[in-house]
Protein backbone atom coordinates (compact mmCIF):
# COMPACT_ATOMS: atom_id res chain seq x y z
CA UNK A 1 0.00 0.00 0.00
CA UNK A 2 1.23 3.50 -1.01
CA UNK A 3 1.95 6.42 1.55
CA UNK A 4 0.46 9.48 0.70
CA UNK A 5 1.70 12.66 -0.33
CA UNK A 6 0.11 16.38 -0.20
CA UNK A 7 0.30 17.91 -3.61
CA UNK A 8 0.51 21.72 -2.77
CA UNK A 9 0.33 23.06 -6.16
CA UNK A 10 1.47 27.14 -6.75
CA UNK A 11 -1.93 29.10 -4.65
CA UNK A 12 -2.48 27.71 -1.56
CA UNK A 13 1.50 27.46 -0.48
CA UNK A 14 1.86 30.83 -2.08
CA UNK A 15 -0.88 33.41 -1.55
CA UNK A 16 -3.12 31.02 1.24
CA UNK A 17 -0.33 29.66 3.40
CA UNK A 18 -3.24 29.40 6.19
CA UNK A 19 -4.76 26.42 4.32
CA UNK A 20 -1.96 24.81 3.78
CA UNK A 21 -1.04 25.20 7.77
CA UNK A 22 -4.98 24.07 8.38
CA UNK A 23 -4.45 20.87 5.65
CA UNK A 24 -1.26 19.72 7.23
CA UNK A 25 -3.43 20.02 10.96
CA UNK A 26 -6.02 18.50 9.87
CA UNK A 27 -4.04 15.41 8.02
CA UNK A 28 -2.39 15.39 11.32
CA UNK A 29 -5.28 14.83 13.87
CA UNK A 30 -7.08 12.28 11.94
CA UNK A 31 -4.06 10.25 11.91
CA UNK A 32 -2.91 10.32 8.04
CA UNK A 33 0.97 11.00 7.30
CA UNK A 34 1.50 13.32 4.24
CA UNK A 35 4.98 13.44 3.16
CA UNK A 36 5.69 16.47 0.93
CA UNK A 37 6.09 15.57 -2.84
CA UNK A 38 9.53 17.30 -3.13
CA UNK A 39 10.79 19.07 -6.59
CA UNK A 40 7.38 19.33 -7.46
CA UNK A 41 6.47 21.67 -10.28
CA UNK A 42 3.15 24.00 -11.27
CA UNK A 43 0.44 20.90 -12.21
CA UNK A 44 0.20 22.74 -14.63
CA UNK A 45 -3.00 24.99 -14.62
CA UNK A 46 -5.56 23.61 -16.79
CA UNK A 47 -7.28 26.64 -17.71
CA UNK A 48 -4.84 29.13 -19.37
CA UNK A 49 -1.54 26.97 -19.81
CA UNK A 50 -2.86 24.03 -20.13
CA UNK A 51 -4.64 24.80 -23.18
CA UNK A 52 -1.81 27.05 -24.41
CA UNK A 53 0.70 23.85 -25.18
CA UNK A 54 -1.35 19.88 -24.69
CA UNK A 55 2.23 18.37 -24.71
CA UNK A 56 4.48 20.70 -23.06
CA UNK A 57 0.70 20.21 -20.52
CA UNK A 58 0.85 16.72 -20.49
CA UNK A 59 5.03 16.32 -19.75
CA UNK A 60 4.84 18.82 -17.12
CA UNK A 61 2.32 16.49 -15.19
CA UNK A 62 3.69 13.61 -15.71
CA UNK A 63 6.92 14.76 -14.56
CA UNK A 64 4.97 15.64 -10.96
CA UNK A 65 3.02 11.85 -11.29
CA UNK A 66 6.42 9.97 -11.85
CA UNK A 67 7.98 11.72 -8.84
CA UNK A 68 4.82 10.47 -6.80
CA UNK A 69 5.46 7.39 -7.85
CA UNK A 70 9.13 7.25 -7.44
CA UNK A 71 8.44 8.49 -3.53
CA UNK A 72 5.70 5.80 -3.47
CA UNK A 73 2.96 7.88 -2.99
CA UNK A 74 -0.48 8.39 -3.51
CA UNK A 75 -1.27 11.93 -4.01
CA UNK A 76 -3.79 13.83 -1.91
CA UNK A 77 -4.25 17.08 -4.37
CA UNK A 78 -5.29 20.31 -2.38
CA UNK A 79 -6.81 22.72 -5.36
CA UNK A 80 -9.63 21.42 -7.78
CA UNK A 81 -7.52 22.95 -10.59
CA UNK A 82 -4.38 20.71 -9.74
CA UNK A 83 -6.78 17.59 -9.13
CA UNK A 84 -8.36 17.78 -12.78
CA UNK A 85 -5.13 18.29 -14.72
CA UNK A 86 -2.75 15.45 -12.33
CA UNK A 87 -6.21 13.33 -13.03
CA UNK A 88 -6.71 14.26 -16.52
CA UNK A 89 -2.81 13.50 -17.34
CA UNK A 90 -3.17 10.52 -15.70
CA UNK A 91 -5.97 8.97 -17.58
CA UNK A 92 -4.49 10.25 -20.98
CA UNK A 93 -1.53 8.06 -19.86
CA UNK A 94 -3.19 5.23 -19.49
CA UNK A 95 -6.05 5.42 -22.81
CA UNK A 96 -3.93 7.46 -24.97
CA UNK A 97 -1.53 5.11 -26.50
CA UNK A 98 0.41 7.58 -29.06
CA UNK A 99 0.52 10.09 -26.29
CA UNK A 100 1.97 7.51 -23.93
CA UNK A 101 4.30 6.43 -25.93
CA UNK A 102 5.35 9.69 -26.43
CA UNK A 103 5.16 11.64 -23.11
CA UNK A 104 7.29 8.17 -21.95
CA UNK A 105 10.16 9.06 -24.62
CA UNK A 106 10.02 12.72 -22.96
CA UNK A 107 10.12 11.37 -19.23
CA UNK A 108 12.40 9.16 -20.12
CA UNK A 109 15.28 12.13 -21.64
CA UNK A 110 15.33 13.04 -18.20
CA UNK A 111 15.49 9.61 -16.29
CA UNK A 112 11.83 9.34 -15.06
CA UNK A 113 9.33 7.17 -15.70
CA UNK A 114 5.26 6.45 -15.04
CA UNK A 115 3.48 3.55 -14.98
CA UNK A 116 0.40 4.51 -13.27
CA UNK A 117 0.89 2.52 -9.69
CA UNK A 118 -0.13 5.84 -7.98
CA UNK A 119 -3.86 7.44 -6.99
CA UNK A 120 -4.72 10.53 -7.32
CA UNK A 121 -7.55 11.74 -5.07
CA UNK A 122 -8.82 15.57 -4.34
CA UNK A 123 -8.98 15.91 -0.73
CA UNK A 124 -12.48 16.23 -0.56
CA UNK A 125 -12.96 12.32 -2.01
CA UNK A 126 -10.39 11.15 0.22
CA UNK A 127 -11.44 12.47 3.59
CA UNK A 128 -15.00 11.29 2.71
CA UNK A 129 -13.91 7.87 1.24
CA UNK A 130 -10.57 6.71 2.87
CA UNK A 131 -11.00 8.02 6.48
CA UNK A 132 -14.83 8.25 6.62
CA UNK A 133 -17.36 10.96 7.77
CA UNK A 134 -17.66 9.28 11.24
CA UNK A 135 -14.18 8.77 11.54
CA UNK A 136 -14.17 12.64 11.20
CA UNK A 137 -17.50 13.46 13.02
CA UNK A 138 -16.00 11.64 16.45
CA UNK A 139 -12.78 13.58 16.33
CA UNK A 140 -14.60 17.75 15.99
CA UNK A 141 -14.52 19.38 18.83
CA UNK A 142 -15.67 22.33 17.84
CA UNK A 143 -18.57 22.15 15.52
CA UNK A 144 -18.85 24.84 12.80
CA UNK A 145 -22.48 26.27 13.82
CA UNK A 146 -23.23 28.27 10.75
CA UNK A 147 -25.11 28.47 7.72
CA UNK A 148 -22.97 28.40 4.51
CA UNK A 149 -23.18 28.77 0.58
CA UNK A 150 -21.34 26.29 -0.51
CA UNK A 151 -19.59 27.11 -4.15
CA UNK A 152 -17.74 23.53 -5.25
CA UNK A 153 -15.73 24.87 -8.40
CA UNK A 154 -16.40 23.68 -11.86
CA UNK A 155 -13.21 21.26 -12.00
CA UNK A 156 -14.72 19.43 -8.23
CA UNK A 157 -17.38 18.61 -11.09
CA UNK A 158 -14.64 16.66 -13.23
CA UNK A 159 -14.51 12.56 -13.32
CA UNK A 160 -12.56 10.54 -15.12
CA UNK A 161 -13.78 7.10 -13.61
CA UNK A 162 -17.48 7.52 -12.53
CA UNK A 163 -19.98 8.50 -14.79
CA UNK A 164 -21.70 10.82 -12.00
CA UNK A 165 -20.26 14.28 -12.37
CA UNK A 166 -22.03 16.04 -8.41
CA UNK A 167 -20.14 12.43 -6.87
CA UNK A 168 -17.19 14.88 -5.14
CA UNK A 169 -19.34 17.96 -4.91
CA UNK A 170 -21.97 15.73 -2.95
CA UNK A 171 -19.10 14.97 -0.53
CA UNK A 172 -17.72 18.56 0.19
CA UNK A 173 -21.44 19.11 0.95
CA UNK A 174 -21.66 15.84 3.41
CA UNK A 175 -18.00 17.09 5.06
CA UNK A 176 -19.31 20.72 5.43
CA UNK A 177 -22.70 19.00 6.89
CA UNK A 178 -20.82 16.79 9.27
CA UNK A 179 -18.99 19.46 10.91
CA UNK A 180 -22.00 20.97 12.04
CA UNK A 181 -22.69 23.64 8.88
CA UNK A 182 -25.91 24.02 7.60
CA UNK A 183 -25.43 24.24 3.84
CA UNK A 184 -28.21 26.27 2.08
CA UNK A 185 -29.60 25.42 -1.38
CA UNK A 186 -29.26 28.95 -3.68
CA UNK A 187 -30.15 27.50 -6.92
CA UNK A 188 -26.36 28.61 -8.58
CA UNK A 189 -24.05 26.53 -6.82
CA UNK A 190 -22.63 25.09 -10.18
CA UNK A 191 -22.16 28.06 -11.76
CA UNK A 192 -18.36 28.99 -12.24
CA UNK A 193 -17.09 31.70 -10.26
CA UNK A 194 -15.45 33.17 -13.73
CA UNK A 195 -11.87 33.08 -12.66
CA UNK A 196 -11.02 31.88 -16.53
CA UNK A 197 -13.01 34.71 -17.48
CA UNK A 198 -11.21 36.98 -15.71
CA UNK A 199 -8.28 36.82 -17.32
CA UNK A 200 -9.70 38.28 -20.60
CA UNK A 201 -12.43 40.38 -19.35
CA UNK A 202 -12.72 41.23 -15.41
CA UNK A 203 -15.76 42.81 -15.84
CA UNK A 204 -17.72 40.36 -17.81
CA UNK A 205 -16.55 37.56 -14.95
CA UNK A 206 -18.25 40.16 -12.11
CA UNK A 207 -21.14 40.61 -13.62
CA UNK A 208 -22.00 37.35 -15.73
CA UNK A 209 -20.83 34.85 -12.98
CA UNK A 210 -20.10 36.70 -9.44
CA UNK A 211 -22.60 38.92 -9.40
CA UNK A 212 -25.55 36.19 -10.21
CA UNK A 213 -24.14 34.07 -7.93
CA UNK A 214 -23.70 36.61 -4.57
CA UNK A 215 -27.19 37.71 -5.83
CA UNK A 216 -28.50 34.15 -5.24
CA UNK A 217 -27.08 33.69 -2.06
CA UNK A 218 -28.22 37.30 -0.36
CA UNK A 219 -31.95 35.26 -0.71
CA UNK A 220 -30.72 33.29 1.40
CA UNK A 221 -29.27 33.19 5.47
CA UNK A 222 -26.20 31.99 4.46
CA UNK A 223 -23.70 33.62 6.62
CA UNK A 224 -20.30 32.84 4.84
CA UNK A 225 -19.37 31.26 1.02
CA UNK A 226 -17.53 27.88 1.67
CA UNK A 227 -14.77 26.46 -0.93
CA UNK A 228 -12.86 23.66 -1.80
CA UNK A 229 -10.69 25.27 -4.88
CA UNK A 230 -8.15 28.31 -3.84
CA UNK A 231 -8.74 30.14 -7.14
CA UNK A 232 -12.67 30.44 -6.60
CA UNK A 233 -11.61 31.76 -3.20
CA UNK A 234 -9.83 34.46 -4.22
CA UNK A 235 -11.98 35.18 -6.92
CA UNK A 236 -14.34 35.66 -4.75
CA UNK A 237 -12.67 37.43 -2.21
CA UNK A 238 -10.90 39.84 -4.35
CA UNK A 239 -13.94 40.20 -6.97
CA UNK A 240 -16.45 41.13 -4.37
CA UNK A 241 -14.44 44.65 -4.32
CA UNK A 242 -14.76 44.87 -7.88
CA UNK A 243 -18.50 44.20 -8.01
CA UNK A 244 -18.37 47.00 -5.77
CA UNK A 245 -16.42 49.30 -7.73
CA UNK A 246 -19.39 48.35 -10.82
CA UNK A 247 -21.83 50.79 -8.34
CA UNK A 248 -23.93 47.51 -7.54
CA UNK A 249 -25.37 47.10 -4.06
CA UNK A 250 -24.83 43.20 -3.15
CA UNK A 251 -24.10 41.33 -0.20
CA UNK A 252 -20.89 40.55 0.55
CA UNK A 253 -19.38 37.65 2.88
CA UNK A 254 -16.59 36.00 4.17
CA UNK A 255 -14.73 33.23 2.01
CA UNK A 256 -13.80 30.48 3.77
CA UNK A 257 -12.19 27.41 2.73
CA UNK A 258 -13.63 24.06 3.85
CA UNK A 259 -9.86 22.76 5.18
CA UNK A 260 -9.84 26.25 7.63
CA UNK A 261 -13.29 25.10 8.35
CA UNK A 262 -11.87 21.73 9.54
CA UNK A 263 -8.82 22.15 11.01
CA UNK A 264 -10.73 25.06 13.43
CA UNK A 265 -13.51 22.30 14.06
CA UNK A 266 -11.12 19.87 15.32
CA UNK A 267 -9.51 22.19 17.81
CA UNK A 268 -7.01 24.43 16.39
CA UNK A 269 -6.84 28.13 16.93
CA UNK A 270 -7.65 30.31 14.84
CA UNK A 271 -4.82 32.38 14.95
CA UNK A 272 -3.10 29.72 13.85
CA UNK A 273 -4.32 30.16 10.18
CA UNK A 274 -2.60 33.73 9.79
CA UNK A 275 -5.78 35.18 9.19
CA UNK A 276 -4.37 38.66 8.82
CA UNK A 277 -3.44 37.31 4.81
CA UNK A 278 -7.00 37.24 4.23
CA UNK A 279 -9.72 40.04 3.70
CA UNK A 280 -10.91 42.11 6.74
CA UNK A 281 -14.91 40.12 6.18
CA UNK A 282 -12.86 36.32 6.46
CA UNK A 283 -10.90 38.13 9.04
CA UNK A 284 -13.82 39.38 11.08
CA UNK A 285 -15.97 35.99 10.19
CA UNK A 286 -13.35 33.75 11.72
CA UNK A 287 -12.74 35.85 14.87
CA UNK A 288 -16.27 36.22 15.18
CA UNK A 289 -17.27 32.31 15.57
CA UNK A 290 -13.88 31.15 16.78
CA UNK A 291 -12.04 34.16 18.59
CA UNK B 1 21.68 14.09 -60.66
CA UNK B 2 18.54 12.71 -59.20
CA UNK B 3 16.73 13.92 -55.95
CA UNK B 4 18.81 10.50 -54.18
CA UNK B 5 22.00 11.81 -55.45
CA UNK B 6 21.36 15.07 -54.86
CA UNK B 7 20.42 14.55 -50.84
CA UNK B 8 23.80 12.24 -51.12
CA UNK B 9 26.24 15.36 -52.49
CA UNK B 10 24.68 17.56 -50.28
CA UNK B 11 24.70 15.45 -46.67
CA UNK B 12 28.78 14.92 -47.34
CA UNK B 13 29.12 18.14 -47.94
CA UNK B 14 27.22 19.91 -45.28
CA UNK B 15 27.41 18.05 -42.25
CA UNK B 16 25.53 20.85 -39.84
CA UNK B 17 22.35 20.62 -42.12
CA UNK B 18 19.34 18.96 -41.44
CA UNK B 19 18.22 17.06 -45.07
CA UNK B 20 14.44 15.88 -45.32
CA UNK B 21 13.41 13.55 -47.54
CA UNK B 22 11.51 13.96 -50.34
CA UNK B 23 8.51 11.93 -49.17
CA UNK B 24 6.18 11.06 -52.34
CA UNK B 25 7.40 13.88 -54.29
CA UNK B 26 10.89 12.29 -55.85
CA UNK B 27 11.89 16.13 -57.28
CA UNK B 28 12.30 18.15 -54.39
CA UNK B 29 14.63 18.27 -52.27
CA UNK B 30 14.73 20.25 -48.86
CA UNK B 31 17.90 21.66 -46.67
CA UNK B 32 17.06 22.74 -43.27
CA UNK B 33 20.02 25.05 -42.26
CA UNK B 34 20.85 27.76 -39.76
CA UNK B 35 21.60 31.13 -41.42
CA UNK B 36 24.96 31.38 -40.75
CA UNK B 37 25.76 28.52 -43.12
CA UNK B 38 23.56 30.04 -46.53
CA UNK B 39 26.62 30.62 -48.13
CA UNK B 40 28.13 27.36 -47.63
CA UNK B 41 25.03 25.64 -48.83
CA UNK B 42 24.93 27.87 -51.93
CA UNK B 43 28.36 27.21 -52.66
CA UNK B 44 27.94 22.95 -51.70
CA UNK B 45 25.52 23.14 -54.76
CA UNK B 46 27.28 22.07 -58.07
CA UNK B 47 29.16 24.95 -59.74
CA UNK B 48 29.26 24.05 -63.06
CA UNK B 49 25.94 26.41 -64.53
CA UNK B 50 23.07 23.43 -63.81
CA UNK B 51 22.28 24.88 -60.09
CA UNK B 52 20.32 27.21 -61.31
CA UNK B 53 18.68 29.95 -58.79
CA UNK B 54 14.81 30.69 -58.64
CA UNK B 55 13.93 32.69 -56.02
CA UNK B 56 14.02 33.50 -52.64
CA UNK B 57 10.32 33.26 -50.44
CA UNK B 58 10.30 35.04 -47.08
CA UNK B 59 7.02 33.74 -45.04
CA UNK B 60 7.06 36.21 -41.43
CA UNK B 61 6.45 33.08 -38.97
CA UNK B 62 5.85 35.64 -35.82
CA UNK B 63 9.17 35.39 -34.04
CA UNK B 64 11.19 34.76 -36.79
CA UNK B 65 11.54 35.28 -40.39
CA UNK B 66 11.72 32.11 -42.84
CA UNK B 67 13.70 32.22 -46.06
CA UNK B 68 13.30 29.43 -48.56
CA UNK B 69 15.99 29.72 -51.25
CA UNK B 70 14.68 27.91 -53.94
CA UNK B 71 17.32 26.51 -56.85
CA UNK B 72 16.36 24.14 -59.96
CA UNK B 73 19.06 21.70 -60.24
CA UNK B 74 18.48 18.98 -63.05
CA UNK B 75 14.59 19.35 -62.50
CA UNK B 76 15.05 18.84 -58.73
CA UNK B 77 13.95 21.83 -56.49
CA UNK B 78 16.02 22.16 -53.73
CA UNK B 79 15.06 24.40 -51.30
CA UNK B 80 17.85 25.50 -48.97
CA UNK B 81 15.24 26.43 -45.52
CA UNK B 82 16.68 28.61 -42.89
CA UNK B 83 15.11 31.73 -40.24
CA UNK B 84 16.47 34.94 -39.31
CA UNK B 85 15.49 35.98 -35.87
CA UNK B 86 12.95 39.35 -36.25
CA UNK B 87 15.38 40.86 -33.18
CA UNK B 88 18.32 40.31 -35.25
CA UNK B 89 17.13 40.18 -38.64
CA UNK B 90 20.14 39.63 -40.68
CA UNK B 91 21.38 36.97 -42.82
CA UNK B 92 24.60 37.36 -45.56
CA UNK B 93 23.83 38.28 -49.20
CA UNK B 94 24.46 35.35 -51.63
CA UNK B 95 24.96 37.85 -54.53
CA UNK B 96 28.40 37.76 -54.85
CA UNK B 97 27.52 33.97 -55.48
CA UNK B 98 24.53 34.46 -57.28
CA UNK B 99 23.85 37.74 -58.94
CA UNK B 100 20.52 37.01 -59.98
CA UNK B 101 19.57 37.08 -56.36
CA UNK B 102 20.15 40.97 -56.02
CA UNK B 103 16.28 41.76 -57.04
CA UNK B 104 14.53 39.45 -54.55
CA UNK B 105 16.57 40.21 -51.46
CA UNK B 106 16.42 43.68 -52.20
CA UNK B 107 12.90 43.16 -52.19
CA UNK B 108 12.32 41.33 -49.23
CA UNK B 109 14.48 43.50 -47.23
CA UNK B 110 11.70 46.68 -47.83
CA UNK B 111 8.95 44.21 -47.55
CA UNK B 112 9.91 42.28 -44.36
CA UNK B 113 12.92 44.32 -42.87
CA UNK B 114 15.25 41.56 -43.24
CA UNK B 115 19.06 42.76 -44.08
CA UNK B 116 20.89 41.27 -46.74
CA UNK B 117 24.85 42.39 -45.24
CA UNK B 118 26.69 42.88 -47.82
CA UNK B 119 24.06 43.45 -50.52
CA UNK B 120 24.96 46.70 -52.30
CA UNK B 121 22.01 48.41 -53.20
CA UNK B 122 20.60 51.35 -50.72
CA UNK B 123 17.79 53.14 -52.75
CA UNK B 124 14.41 51.72 -52.61
CA UNK B 125 13.84 49.07 -55.54
CA UNK B 126 10.15 48.29 -54.97
CA UNK B 127 8.17 50.97 -52.46
CA UNK B 128 8.45 54.82 -53.45
CA UNK B 129 11.54 56.66 -52.36
CA UNK B 130 9.48 58.57 -50.17
CA UNK B 131 8.46 55.73 -48.33
CA UNK B 132 8.81 56.23 -44.46
CA UNK B 133 12.42 54.30 -43.00
CA UNK B 134 11.86 51.65 -41.34
CA UNK B 135 8.26 50.79 -42.05
CA UNK B 136 7.79 47.30 -43.70
CA UNK B 137 4.57 46.41 -45.01
CA UNK B 138 4.73 42.92 -44.61
CA UNK B 139 6.13 42.60 -41.55
CA UNK B 140 3.92 41.50 -38.45
CA UNK B 141 4.42 42.58 -34.92
CA UNK B 142 7.30 40.54 -32.68
CA UNK B 143 4.64 37.64 -31.19
CA UNK B 144 5.03 34.04 -30.88
CA UNK B 145 2.31 31.17 -30.00
CA UNK B 146 1.46 32.49 -26.07
CA UNK B 147 -1.88 34.85 -25.78
CA UNK B 148 -1.18 37.87 -23.61
CA UNK B 149 -3.11 36.39 -21.05
CA UNK B 150 -0.94 33.26 -20.17
CA UNK B 151 2.43 35.31 -20.95
CA UNK B 152 3.52 36.12 -17.46
CA UNK B 153 2.59 32.64 -16.17
CA UNK B 154 4.43 30.98 -19.40
CA UNK B 155 7.60 33.07 -18.23
CA UNK B 156 7.50 31.83 -14.88
CA UNK B 157 6.47 28.80 -15.34
CA UNK B 158 10.09 28.02 -17.64
CA UNK B 159 12.03 30.22 -15.25
CA UNK B 160 10.96 28.48 -12.26
CA UNK B 161 8.46 25.86 -12.42
CA UNK B 162 5.38 27.54 -11.42
CA UNK B 163 2.79 29.62 -12.47
CA UNK B 164 2.69 32.02 -9.83
CA UNK B 165 6.09 33.87 -9.02
CA UNK B 166 7.47 32.84 -6.22
CA UNK B 167 9.00 35.78 -4.17
CA UNK B 168 9.34 37.78 -1.17
CA UNK B 169 5.78 38.39 -0.31
CA UNK B 170 4.85 34.59 -0.33
CA UNK B 171 7.90 33.79 1.71
CA UNK B 172 7.26 36.22 4.37
CA UNK B 173 3.35 35.45 4.66
CA UNK B 174 4.78 31.39 4.96
CA UNK B 175 7.33 31.71 7.44
CA UNK B 176 4.89 33.83 9.44
CA UNK B 177 2.57 30.73 8.83
CA UNK B 178 5.55 28.90 11.09
CA UNK B 179 6.09 26.98 7.22
CA UNK B 180 9.33 26.56 5.50
CA UNK B 181 9.89 29.91 3.51
CA UNK B 182 9.51 28.10 -0.39
CA UNK B 183 7.32 25.09 -0.64
CA UNK B 184 9.42 21.86 -1.35
CA UNK B 185 9.66 23.25 -5.20
CA UNK B 186 11.08 21.81 -8.01
CA UNK B 187 13.18 25.52 -8.37
CA UNK B 188 14.80 24.37 -4.41
CA UNK B 189 16.94 22.10 -6.04
CA UNK B 190 19.39 23.24 -9.00
CA UNK B 191 19.98 19.43 -10.24
CA UNK B 192 16.01 18.98 -10.43
CA UNK B 193 15.54 22.58 -12.01
CA UNK B 194 17.52 21.84 -14.33
CA UNK B 195 16.36 18.63 -15.79
CA UNK B 196 12.36 20.12 -15.86
CA UNK B 197 14.04 22.93 -18.16
CA UNK B 198 15.63 19.88 -19.99
CA UNK B 199 12.43 18.54 -20.27
CA UNK B 200 9.94 21.36 -21.60
CA UNK B 201 13.34 21.81 -24.07
CA UNK B 202 12.57 18.69 -25.22
CA UNK B 203 8.95 18.84 -26.06
CA UNK B 204 9.43 22.22 -28.13
CA UNK B 205 7.62 24.38 -26.19
CA UNK B 206 10.32 27.14 -24.92
CA UNK B 207 10.84 27.49 -29.28
CA UNK B 208 7.21 27.62 -30.18
CA UNK B 209 6.99 30.04 -26.97
CA UNK B 210 10.07 32.20 -28.02
CA UNK B 211 11.36 32.05 -24.82
CA UNK B 212 14.59 33.34 -24.05
CA UNK B 213 16.03 31.05 -21.55
CA UNK B 214 19.45 33.46 -21.14
CA UNK B 215 16.90 36.41 -20.06
CA UNK B 216 14.20 34.34 -18.33
CA UNK B 217 11.34 35.90 -20.59
CA UNK B 218 9.76 35.59 -23.74
CA UNK B 219 11.06 37.40 -26.65
CA UNK B 220 7.43 39.31 -26.36
CA UNK B 221 5.70 41.43 -24.30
Amino acid sequence: MNKQAFFLGCVIPLRFPGIEVAARRVFRQLGIDCVDLEGYSCCPEPVVLGLTDREMALAMSARNLALAEKAGADLIVLCNGCYETLAEADHVLRHDEPMKARVAELLASIGARYEGKIRIKHFIEFLHDDVGLERITKAITRPVDVSLALHYGCHLFRETTHPDTWRKPRMMKSLVEAMGARCVDYGLEQLCCGFPISQFDKNAALKERLLPKLKAVSTTNAEALAFCCPACLNQFETGQGGVGDLGVDVARYPCVHVLELLALSLGMPAAELRLDFRSGSTKEFFECFWG
Amino acid sequence: MTSEAIRRLLEQRLTKARLASGGKDQRRVSVELDAGDIGEAVRALPQDGRSRFVTIVAVDKGLDIELLYSFSLDGVLVTLRTSVQKETSTIDTITPMVPGAAFIEKEISELFGVEFAGHVRRANLVLPDDWPTGKRPMRKPLVGDVIPQARASVENLLSGGTSIRVGPSSAVKREKAGLSKVPPLVSTNDDQMQEFKDLLARTGFDKRAGFDWKKGKLRYK
